[in-house]
């Protein structure tokens, strides 16, 4: 028998051993890396509370708390004091904290390599999809992720799995968060619900890695359980370093079961965005420019890596904006690279706000705050009702479409500063 | 194990792709658990947080619950919802409410039956869904038994502590 990789990933980390597994059977399997944020409402964190008569987790080592993922700072009271409480239980059971100004828990997960191509990671934010971006199987966990610290395993129902093919080469000013934009636009955010997304094509095997991942996020958007992408040179160029395990490549068998196959060249299209308030909402840039815009976002989960900001810098330097801009770079290590690279002297010559890594205003948890009425624009995966004030909006749009709307106040082309 | 499990309540209804956020505004999720409580629901179904009674009933469409892993569910089971029948779920909302010990029915296009305001009689353990405003009656999938074991459980957290003596890291 032929299987996907996600079957033979499911199959690998089986409790029991397994010859073959089929799309509906149910597989308890071995975690490889568990993940929550500080997310966590208060209600979950009392029923996380009920592991202070816990000894112990299953391993610490395959296991982290991420601070720096909703919030760049504690804002409030509240916030302040659960944020205490939760440092002091994650201490108490010998987990490591990534605390503030680390970055997004899942380009963190990446880029500090505990993922890896064929490992199983889980995490308790809907965006663990993240990590099929270096082979690794990344899903949701929520309350569950009691069980996962007490065994280290959990209960899984096999996916069929969806392919993704996308060829040709982007013209200049197009992107990956483009292409990702388009294709939720075409196929609709419920093509994939409750399926394994499997990337593929030529485009997307030429991406350097930070450049898969708004592919593997914004799986989440087609309503996809879990993703992946064969591993490939590129991948392994950017491991390198990372992972300090030994790892196998793994790839689907070539006569494995796919449940359907989409198919997209990418060679004609123009920038995309989604419009205020659906993530499925898409048009091509043109039919909205000179839309008012107050606020843009450089940043977020798919928007924030150091390519992105090249990008940005490129548009922004020598210009002012006439929006409010925040930067806000995915991790340290983003940070890092923008400040090594001269990127940030650019963004702040340019009147823009620098703030530590952090999810951005994908959801004003934390800063940028919106009063009703007014507009952002941002990379990030999401611009649903209810993630920033009642009666304020969000268009979605590549760093490059939000840096040069960000110098008019107004929906711009980035090809223009090109 | 409870002998019979009867939810029977109104049916409160909304569309197709409805977000966790949207249910559960971000604005509200760090607020404390009153202020969540007194929005929840509103920005779909304005009379909704005032005037939902224990024990009604969620309907939604195709794909509820999509986005954020919000834990919706256990939210909209300590407002008083006693069940969710849908057309279908993304998986994060579908295991949030089984783990939240909050009984979810995915009945596909059935679920269009159930409309604003009706009554609604659902058997749990069997699955038997009674709309008792129109007359008719649909039939859901049961739960596989570990499922129903959680959700008699009152979700994942009571259903380990209540097998404590199986995890050698719980004192």
């Amino acid at each position: 028998m032929e299987f996907t990789a996600i079957e033979k990933i499911l199959m690998s980390h089986s409790v029991e051993p397994l010859e073959s597994v089929s799309p509906g059977d149910f597989v308890t399997a071995h975690i490889d890396y568990a993940g929550i944020h500080e997310g966590v409402d208060a209600r979950k964190f009392e029923q996380f509370n009920q592991l202070g008569e816990m000894k112990g987790v299953f391993d610490p080592e395959k296991i982290g708390v991420f601070l720096s993922h909703h919030f760049c700072t504690a804002h409030s009271d509240e916030l302040a004091e659960n944020q205490r409480e939760t440092r002091k239980w994650a201490c108490n059971l010998g987990l490591k904290v990534f605390d503030f100004g680390s970055g997004i828990a899942h380009i963190l997960i990446i880029e500090q390599g505990y993922a890896y191509p064929g490992a199983l990671c889980l995490f308790g934010d809907s965006h663990a999809n993240a990590y099929g971006a270096v082979g690794a199987m990344g899903t949701q966990c929520g309350l569950e992720m009691l069980e996962i610290f007490l065994t280290g395993k959990l209960w899984f129902r096999v996916p069929e799995t969806h392919k993704y093919i996308i060829e040709g080469n982007t013209q200049m000013g197009v992107y990956p968060r483009d292409v990702i934009q388009h294709i939720v636009g075409e196929v609709g955010m419920d093509a994939s619900v409750y399926k394994a997304i499997e990337w593929d094509g030529s485009y997307i095997h030429s991406l350097p890695v930070p450049l898969r991942f708004p592919f593997t996020l914004m799986s989440t958007e087609l309503g996809a359980k879990c993703c992946f992408i064969e591993p490939d040179d590129i991948t392994l160029e950017y491991l390198k370093g990372r992972v300090k395990r030994p790892f196998e490549m793994i790839k689907s068998d070539p006569g494995a079961n796919f449940e359907k196959i989409y198919r997209f060249d990418v060679s004609d299209l123009e920038p995309q965005v989604a419009a205020p308030s659906s993530p499925e909402n898409t048009s091509p840039l043109s039919e909205v420019l000179g839309k008012n815009i107050d606020q843009v976002c450089i940043g977020t989960c798919t928007g924030g890596s150091i390519y992105d900001f090249r990008e940005a810098a490129k548009i922004l330097k020598g210009k002012q904006v006439k929006a409010r801009t925040l930067i806000i770079p995915a991790t340290r290590e983003v940070l890092k690279e923008c400040t090594a690279e001269g990127l940030m002297e650019t963004f702040v010559d340019s009147g823009c706000d620098i703030f530590p890594a952090y999810c951005g205003t994908c959801q004003t948890f934390s800063v940028g705050h919106l009063a009703p009425g007014e507009t952002q624009m941002h990379p990030g995966p999401r611009n649903w009702p209810g993630r920033t004030a009642e009666g304020s909006f969000a268009y979605l749009a590549s760093p490059a479409t939000c840096a040069a709307t960000a110098i008019t106040g107004k929906i711009a082309d980035p090809r223009e500063y090109l | 194990m409870k002998k019979e499990w009867i939810v029977e309540g109104n049916v409160w209804k909304v569309g197709n792709n409805v977000n966790t956020e949207s249910i559960t505004p971000s604005k509200w999720l760090h607020e404390g658990h009153d202020l969540l409580m007194a929005h929840i629901g509103e920005l779909l179904i304005p009379d909704f947080p005032n005037k939902v009674q224990r024990g009604d009933i969620w309907v939604g469409g195709t794909n509820l619950g999509c986005s954020s892993s919000r834990n919706a569910p256990l939210f909209l089971k300590d407002k008083g919802i006693g069940a969710i029948v849908c057309n279908g779920a993304s998986r994060i909302f579908y295991r949030n409410a089984v783990n939240s010990g909050l009984p979810i029915f995915s009945i596909g296009e059935d679920a269009e039956k159930l409309n604003m305001g009706d009554r609604v009689r659902i058997n749990v353990k069997s699955g038997h869904i009674q709309n008792l405003t129109s007359g008719e009656e649909f039939q859901a999938k049961s739960f596989p038994d570990f499922i129903m074991a959680i959700l008699e459980a009152g979700g994942i957290g009571q259903y380990i502590l209540s097998r404590k003596s199986e995890y050698n890291l719980l004192k």
